[in-house]
């Protein structure tokens, strides 16, 4: 069994961890979809390629309402000992977003993660058979983004 | 001159907007809560891509002061 600990915000009430030295990211186990807030962010510092077709429509639901934005996919994102080799981000046309990154409850699907409100800890719980290496992939249904989360071979 | 700020009065100070964070002092190693910064900059408008990438080499942090009576999702009235 391997654990890793990051420390969350004191002062949010929402877990909000620290990635890439100061940029925060919320956990949002509410999210389908990992977001960033910014596109050029993905592009130029993570190697980024938008996989969305331009002119066509994306869009999320949350809960304020539908949310029109593109597509980006980041290969080899990291995050703690977790190692997603192809990773699609929705990053939205108007991004109104206190952090820089949300991450979804899709990136850990299947894993043992706690959220600490009282010591302030997001920890994630690797067991022996768990991979560190996670595929997230997604379909298109229409207009919406369906996401299919499976564990790598 | 730059002053250095306790995050309660950055936080008093900018409230709605995000700063941008010079000679960051966390509260303990790997905590995203900040003791005291020095504030660069602060605007209403979203960061910049540059801000951003800084942000990710360590030169900076950049911060969105929430409202404290704004919820995600709307507003508390009276």
């Amino acid at each position: 069994m391997q654990q890793y600990t990051f420390k969350t915000s004191k002062s949010n009430t929402r877990p909000v961890i620290r990635i890439y030295e100061n940029l925060s990211a919320v956990i949002d186990t509410g999210a389908d979809i990992p977001v960033c807030s910014d596109a050029n962010v993905l592009i130029e510092r993570l190697g980024a390629n938008e996989i969305s077709i331009p002119g066509k429509v994306i869009e999320t639901v949350g809960i304020s309402g539908s949310v029109r934005g593109r597509i980006f996919r980041v290969k080899g994102f990291e995050l703690g000992p977790l190692i997603y080799p192809e990773l699609n981000f929705f990053v939205p046309d108007d991004p109104t977003m206190s952090s820089t990154f949300l991450l979804s409850a899709s990136m850990f699907n299947g894993l043992i993660c706690e959220v600490n409100f009282k010591d302030h800890y997001f920890r994630i719980t690797l067991l022996d058979d768990e991979q560190t290496v996670r595929l997230v992939s997604f379909e298109k249904d229409g207009e919406h983004i369906c996401w299919d989360v499976r564990k790598s071979e | 001159m730059e002053t250095r700020m306790t995050w309660d009065q950055i936080r008093k100070k900018y409230p709605g907007m995000w700063v941008r964070l010079e000679q960051v002092q966390w509260e303990t190693e790997g905590s995203p809560d900040i003791a005291s910064a020095v504030v660069a900059k602060s605007t209403k408008s979203r960061p910049t891509t540059q801000d951003l990438k800084d942000a990710m080499d360590g030169i900076c942090a950049m911060e969105y002061i929430e409202e404290s009576n704004i919820f995600h999702t709307g507003y508390i009235t009276a």
